[in-house]
């Protein structure tokens, strides 16, 4: 049992290699340790496949504006699994959201998300926002396709600031270095109750 | 042996830092005790995800959820903040929402204090005089103007209010070229536009540094200390005294009084969720109105078997929002000269800009005259994921793809937009009031306050006749696409009532001074106290009204010293 775990996940990697240096490094640091991510939220290989093709067709590329994949957002979506200030219900909901539609899609054409032409994708998409999770949860992956897009690339989206420059916009300053990410701010914050902090 | 203090305050914000301050300086020794962390200036950034999208300045909903009760035609529907994601929180930490403030400081009016006496009576609002007049608070609006610093240009107008001094301490921060244009308009119009007064130094002094204009001011900590929070302005002068301190990471349950009704001790929960105790001889709460509501409900005691203040089941009622409407009109660049695109793109300087011509109105049909309210003018909020997040809905759903993507160019580049804020009355009424859940608890196993959030159908009126005239202003100055909405959800920042003060006892829980009616050394300090809310913002009137219980609680400190 172990040994075809093993071996099914191998399998999948050697298809995400060739589609994502990010869903590499994710699965062999799942694989390394799994205290990182959220435990009631593991999306397994097949499903990374499936939001990476629909971030893609939400937002695609072109010469002259960045898509998904220029952005990041798949490997800043894997972020946000594992954001301890994020709700493990709408980790959930990325999740069993992906689950349903790869099983409506296997349903209706025998074939994995991936494997549609650009057209079906897309009649999949529209028929899947008919459905009330299916709606949600297209707007969730489209606001964090926006996080990816225009948050600080100190978050690990926008890679040198690509989203702003495309869309001619002024981040405000001070911006938040790499070293005073939220966490640790907000963590940082619980040591101070011991003592009356000096100004 | 239990730590002792004169003054125990229970909360940081602009009800909590007037007292800490003036209580100090009277040379009287005052603990802070704040649920939040202490951040300081290098602790924030123009970080949209940390100001406005995950829990780093508001606590995580799971642990501290509220419930809020909303109407659903004749009944009242109630869930819980992890059902709906929605909450009251806004700022927890040494400040508290003072910190992310915009900083637009509007006085009450005179008839502010006496719309009972001066207006028509409005079936189904409980409406009653104050019972301190505007002369009362005056000189307490002019300390705060030098204390917590606002720059601002006094002009005449048929709304101005009586002042003390001449001018703002600070001259107006840099305002940008649409405000002239604005200014313009008005005078087409035969309107006064008023510049509006901010909480914000334009040149360093009091130990902070200048606005540095960096056109991410409401929702966003102050980097620069240029934004008067409380934290910056009062809290820092009142610790350098020697004779104040903060407590952070203190989150206050219960006030334990004896059997005269008098408050003996101020329990808390330290982040390590250990008990503490904290003594002192008179105890201070400005926890926003909400939470300073619901930590009163808790505190049960030999004379408060109902809350301490809650004889006549008066604590949480009348709670206040304000009265919202929202709209916006379009600058587009492709109608300008390169220089004029240039100046409207330009970043960082204020509009500044308010209306009151409104803020009394005449009835058509009875010809009475009838609380209007207030309209700010500004540039819409620069957080671009917001921006972006509003582009992915169409007429017909979702909007994904290249059709997406031209659409974000379009409103990220194209155009700028231009917004207004109406703030009416929120008038008090039987249906908006805050209680203790009976099922649902926090992390400490404390009932969470129940909100019920009703508003009254005259108010959503009064703004929706505002938002027009708004609307009129926008078109004159060429915007496009003017729109607006009224907003009948209240808007969460803006808080007050729930502890109304007043002269009889049955029907408020505070007296004139703001202290609790039935427990002696007990006083409220932040918006709770206000039984009308008036309609502008609130932060002036509080930061003002809390410098005034100050004196109030100095002169008490005093007498105990003396006898």
């Amino acid at each position: 049992m172990i040994a075809r775990r093993s071996f099914l996940i191998k399998g999948s990697l050697g298809i995400i290699a060739i589609l994502s240096p990010f869903l590499v490094r994710h699965f062999s640091r799942q694989e390394r340790s799994k205290a990182k991510t959220d435990p009631l939220v593991s999306i397994p290989a097949k499903l990374w496949l499936v939001l990476s093709a629909v971030q893609e067709h939400l937002f695609p590329s072109d010469g002259n504006t960045p898509g998904a994949q220029e952005i990041k957002a798949l490997s800043y979506l894997g972020s946000v699994l594992e954001d301890p200030l994020i709700d493990s219900k709408e980790k959930l909901l990325i999740r069993d959201g992906a689950q349903q539609l790869e099983e409506e899609v296997q349903k209706r054409y025998g074939l994995s998300f991936v494997a549609l032409s650009s057209e079906d994708r897309e009649n999949v998409l529209r028929r899947w926002e008919q459905n009330p999770v299916g709606g949600q949860w297209i707007a969730t992956i489209l606001s964090y396709i926006f996080e990816a897009l225009l948050s600080d690339p100190v978050y690990g989206g926008n890679p040198e600031g690509v989203g702003w420059t495309w869309l001619e916009f002024q981040a405000g300053f001070p911006r938040p270095p790499s070293s005073r990410h939220y966490l640790p701010l907000s963590q940082a914050s619980k040591e101070l109750h011991t003592y009356d902090r000096n100004i | 042996m239990i730590e002792t203090f004169d003054v125990c305050v229970i909360g940081s914000g602009a009800g909590g830092g007037p007292v800490a301050l003036t209580v100090a300086e009277a040379g009287f020794s005052v603990v802070v005790l704040e649920k939040g962390p202490w951040f300081k200036e290098g602790d924030f950034f123009k970080d949209d995800l940390a100001s406005s999208y995950r829990s780093v300045f508001t606590p995580n909903l799971k642990d501290e959820p509220h419930v809020i009760e909303e109407s659903s035609g004749d009944e009242w529907s109630s869930a819980s903040s992890g059902e709906s994601g929605k909450s009251f929180w806004n700022g927890n930490c040494v400040g508290g929402s003072s910190n992310f403030m915009s900083g637009f400081f509007h006085r009450l009016k005179p008839y502010d204090f006496t719309q009972a006496s001066s207006f028509a009576p409005i079936p189904g609002a409980n409406i009653v005089d104050w019972p301190i007049s505007y002369d009362d608070l005056e000189p307490y609006y002019a300390k705060v103007e030098k204390e917590v610093g606002i720059s601002g240009r006094v002009v005449d107008h048929p709304q101005a209010e009586p002042r003390s001094t001449k001018n703002f301490p600070y001259p107006p921060t840099v305002e940008h070229p649409i405000s002239k244009q604005f200014d313009d308009a008005c005078q087409a119009l035969d309107l006064h536009a008023i510049p509006v007064a901010r909480a914000i130094l334009p040149y360093s002094d009091q130990n902070r540094k200048a606005c540095s204009y960096s056109g991410f001011c409401g929702g966003y900590g102050c980097a620069s200390g240029a934004k008067g929070s409380s934290r910056a302005a009062l809290l820092d002068k009142a610790v350098a005294t020697g004779r104040c301190t903060i407590r952070p990471h203190a989150k206050v349950f219960h006030l334990e009084s004896d059997e005269t009704g008098k408050v003996t001790v101020a329990k808390y929960y330290n982040s390590l969720k250990e008990e503490q105790q904290i003594r002192a001889r008179i105890f201070v709460v400005a926890c926003q109105a909400i939470e300073t509501s619901r930590l009163l409900l808790l505190s049960t005691g030999p004379r408060h078997p109902k809350g301490i203040g809650n004889r006549f089941d008066q604590v949480g009622k009348n709670l206040l929002f304000s009265t919202f409407a929202f709209g916006s009109g379009l600058f587009p660049f492709e109608h300008l000269s390169e220089k004029e695109a240039q100046d409207l793109k330009r970043q960082g300087p204020f509009v500044n800009r308010s209306l009151q011509d409104w803020y009394i109105l005449k009835d058509v049909e009875t010809g009475e005259a009838k609380k209007g309210g207030t309209i700010d003018f500004l540039f819409a909020h620069p957080d671009p994921i917001a921006t972006a997040n509003a582009v992915k809905w169409g007429p017909e759903g979702l909007v994904w793809g290249k059709a997406l993507q031209k659409r974000l160019h379009a409103v990220f580049t194209k155009s700028r937009r231009f917004v207004f804020e109406v703030f009416g009355d929120w008038l008090p009424n039987d249906d908006c009031f805050v209680s203790l859940d009976p099922l649902v608890k926090d992390a400490w196993g404390l009932p969470v306050a129940k909100v019920r959030v009703g508003n009254h159908p005259h108010a959503w009126e009064i703004a929706g006749f505002l938002a027009r005239r708004a609307e009129e202003v926008l078109t004159q100055m060429g915007a496009i696409g003017v729109s607006s909405s009224v907003n009948v959800y209240p808007p969460t920042n803006l808080q007050a009532g729930g502890c109304r003060f007043g002269k009889d006892p049955s029907t408020s829980v505070l007296n004139a001074d703001c202290r609790v009616h039935d427990a002696e050394n007990l006083f409220v300090s932040d918006g709770s106290f206000m039984p009308t809310g008036g309609s502008v913002p609130y932060t002036w009137t509080i930061y003002a009204n809390s410098f005034r219980v100050a004196d109030k609680v100095v002169d008490q400190l005093r007498e105990i010293k003396s006898s």
